[in-house]
């Protein structure tokens, strides 16, 4: 893991929903990283930011699923 | 009659006749008279010009979107949940693994969670050593998916990475 602390003060501020958020933008990016491999010119900002946004999607559905 | 205006005359009757401009004369070895022509340039022939279409490389966004249209994405969205859920519950074990790991290396790995399992995960300590305490939660179908979520996350998650998670969550 790159830096515990940082994640232990991540998921002390924002609990279960922020660890689910990083596990599924983990999910997303991993299979999205699989997908773009092949192709060049790869924008990891880009990417991070589009599987984020998608994640947090996600999230919010399932948010809104469980209400 | 001079010979070229005979060849002259002759072009407008014979397609045989050589298209280039007559530069001069010269005799063949059957004793004829022929006309010498300029080379006709290259640029003469026609240029093909194939008009260009360009392919769009696919979006990020498309790629993305094609990610959650795969057949088993479900399964591992939901593999996910339980996996963050059960990340959450043994967080605080987790922390101390990690303490141990950075201040006794494997022999204080191997006393929190059990000698056999930090053998068998001696390749990849750390995720396998988050996956013994969490892999109790997780259904057993979904361990395989489990171990490799846990391990991306692990070896590869970024503090910018979890900045960006800040920023969407505080976003609302």
């Amino acid at each position: 893991m790159s830096d515990p602390k940082e994640l232990d003060e991540f998921l002390n501020e924002y609990g279960k929903e922020g660890m689910r958020l990083l596990v599924l933008f983990s999910l997303l990016k991993s299979k999205a990283n699989a997908a773009v491999q092949p192709l060049s010119g790869l924008d990891e900002g880009r990417l991070n930011q589009v599987c984020m946004a998608r994640a947090k999607e996600l999230l919010d559905l399932g948010k809104k699923s469980t209400d | 009659m001079p010979l070229e205006e005979m060849y002259k005359r002759r072009r407008r009757r014979s397609s045989n006749y050589p298209r280039g401009q007559v530069i001069g004369f010269y005799t063949d070895s059957r004793g004829r008279k022929r006309p010498i022509t300029r080379r006709r340039s290259r640029a003469y022939l026609p240029r093909l010009s194939f008009p260009t279409v360009p392919v769009p490389k696919p979006s990020l966004e498309n790629v993305v979107t094609g990610v959650l249209s795969q057949a088993p994405i479900a399964r591992q969205i939901y593999t996910a949940y339980v996996l963050a859920d059960s990340l959450c519950e043994n967080w605080n074990a987790i922390a101390q693994i990690y303490d141990e790991y950075q201040q006794k290396g494997v022999q204080g790995v191997a006393n929190k969670i059990g000698t056999d399992a930090v053998h068998n995960a001696l390749s990849s300590i750390q995720t396998d050593a988050v996956r013994a305490m969490v892999c109790g939660c997780i259904p057993k179908t979904y361990q395989s998916v489990a171990k490799g979520l846990l391990g991306y996350l692990i070896s590869t998650i970024t503090t910018a990475e979890i900045a960006l998670a800040r920023q969407f969550l505080q976003r609302g």
